[in-house]
């Protein structure tokens, strides 16, 4: 089990790595590779805790309109 | 002069011409440079300036000529908004040499109401971060315990006032950056209205969700900085401050206990001021009324989404080319935008109108809300885990999301000795409702005269 989990964290580090590149973070990366962690794992539990809106079709907010 | 005297108390004593505003500006930068240092609250102090104001300000007295609603009252700024001539820190590296061309908007307006501006203020690094070690500036202090955090992250501008070193000040509120150091420092903040008060030439952190606020010592102060702040062509629409003397009776108060009841559970110091509080506005013929909103998750998540998302926006360059220049816990906050899909910054603005129109619904059955605002007294200030905690143990972030107006008002001490706080929440545009339920509050109470020991020497 332990094994498993050491696994899967290594496949989502990886995956986070990856998309922090695609980020252009590479210096952020090289330097503060715990901070990019960090903040990755921070806006996945953001991510889970959301569940969005009722209705897939509600205008966001502000409505869109023409300028004045 | 007396270093606790509030804004009202200044322009009377300036009409009596028992002070003049070059006395007052002396007496403030004497106080500023004798025990800043254990406060930490200003990074650039403008005495020149601030001088060269006051005596202006005092040659119109003279001539029997009247600048403005502030006339002669010192203010201090927290540095993020931009003064013509001086350098906008943001409090980090990132922005050290950055020199302002312009006024921001609101600093027009307090030039245009007669006000002193006496520097820049301390803040967490754009408006963000927390009291960091690694900057090039120190984090300001909690005057009632040096070892506390003032909350942030208009920390010095909280500090400024606990600490008598100005009588009014200006902050910004993105997710409760004027209320929460209102809290931390026992004084009075003001979330206004999104958009009453122009954000232009204040450095963004999260576009839709940041608002410009007042703070002072005192209500009263506080609606005369929001009156200054919106008598410009910049604002929607003027707010006019009134006597606060009307009371209460036969207003309806909506009360908010389940965010800080079960959603998120507060210190039970909190919850028995809040509990205390409801009482004094009953004992003042307010009317109680429970409400339910919806839970404080279903405010934060959305959010978190958009100011992760706007966030990362605006600082997407410089963390690309030079993330060593921004403190950790910055950095951390800041990064988290680049892994958000623009689909969940889409669906968080989608949930967004909804949950404004809860908040919408509760103030047509009711005239304000109260509802809790720090779950916890101030935390110590290097407890790292304490102070990434205190950022979520708190019921403000709706307002940001909603826009309404919320007024961070003190309510109590912990037996640390440590201010407690609550919050008044009103229709959109309708802050004279929230100043006057605050006012009444205050005036029965007397939370707003008491000052941390240590500051009166």
């Amino acid at each position: 089990m332990a094994i498993t989990n050491a696994a899967t964290l290594e496949a989502q580090e990886a995956q986070i790595i990856a998309l922090a590149k695609l980020a252009g973070l590479d210096l952020a990366v090289q330097d503060y590779r715990q901070d990019v962690m960090t903040a990755a794992r921070t806006a996945l539990n953001v991510q889970k805790s959301f569940s969005g809106p009722a209705l897939n079709t509600t205008e966001p907010w502000p409505a869109m309109k023409v300028k004045a | 002069m007396n270093a606790w005297m509030t804004a009202a108390q200044l322009r009377d004593a300036y009409a009596k011409k028992t002070l003049s505003p070059v006395e007052v500006v002396r007496a403030q930068l004497d106080r500023i440079e004798k025990i800043d240092s254990r406060y930490n609250a200003f990074l650039h102090v403008d005495a020149d300036n601030a001088l060269k104001a006051a005596r202006q300000a005092e040659q119109a007295l003279l001539s029997g000529k009247s600048l403005g609603p502030l006339h002669g009252v010192p203010v201090g700024i927290k540095d993020i908004i931009d003064i013509a001539g001086q350098t906008t820190t943001c409090h980090s590296k990132v922005m050290q040499g950055t020199v302002a061309t312009q006024d921001a908007d609101c600093i027009t307006a307090l030039r245009q109401g007669g006000a002193i501006l006496m520097g820049k203020l301390a803040l967490h690094e754009f408006a963000i971060g927390g009291p960091s070690f690694d900057l090039p500036y120190p984090p300001a202090r909690n005057p009632w315990n040096t070892n506390h955090h003032p909350g942030g992250s208009s920390s010095g501008s909280g500090a400024a006032l606990a600490a008598g070193l100005v009588p009014l000040a200006l902050g910004t509120d993105t997710g409760g950056s004027v209320r929460h150091p209102a809290a931390a420092c026992g004084v009075v903040g003001l979330k206004p209205t999104y958009d009453l008060v122009s954000r232009r030439g204040v450095y963004p952190l999260s576009f839709s969700l940041d608002h410009v606020g007042p703070m002072a010592r005192t209500v009263l102060d506080t609606s005369l900085l929001l009156e200054a702040l919106t008598a410009t062509s910049t604002s929607p629409r003027a707010f006019k401050a009134g006597p606060l003397d009307r009371g209460i009776a036969g207003l309806r108060i909506g009360v908010i206990r389940h965010f800080h009841l079960e959603d998120e559970v507060a210190e039970p110091e909190m919850a028995a001021a809040f509990e205390e509080a409801c009482r004094v506005f009953e004992g003042l013929g307010a009317q109680l009324v429970d409400i339910r909103l919806p839970s404080l998750q279903e405010f934060s998540a959305p959010q978190k989404i958009i100011l992760m998302a706007e966030g990362w926006a605006v600082h997407a360059k410089s963390l690309r080319a030079r993330p060593g220049d921004f403190a950790e816990m910055s950095r951390r906050k800041l990064l988290c935008g680049a892994f958000l899909s623009a689909g969940d910054y889409v669906q968080a603005m989608q949930c967004r109108e909804a949950l404004m129109d809860s908040v919408d619904q509760v103030l047509q059955q009711v005239d304000v809300l109260v509802v809790a605002n720090s779950m916890d007294p101030a935390c110590v200030i290097n407890d790292l885990p304490e102070v990434v905690r205190t950022y979520t143990r708190q019921a403000r972030v709706p307002f940001n999301l909603t826009g309404h107006p919320a007024l961070a008002v003190p309510n109590g001490f912990s037996k640390a000795g440590l201010p407690l706080s609550m919050q008044i929440v009103g229709r959109y545009y309708d802050e004279a409702s929230i100043f006057r339920v605050g006012a009444a509050y205050e005036q029965a109470t007397a939370w707003h005269g008491m000052h941390p020991a240590a500051c009166s020497a």
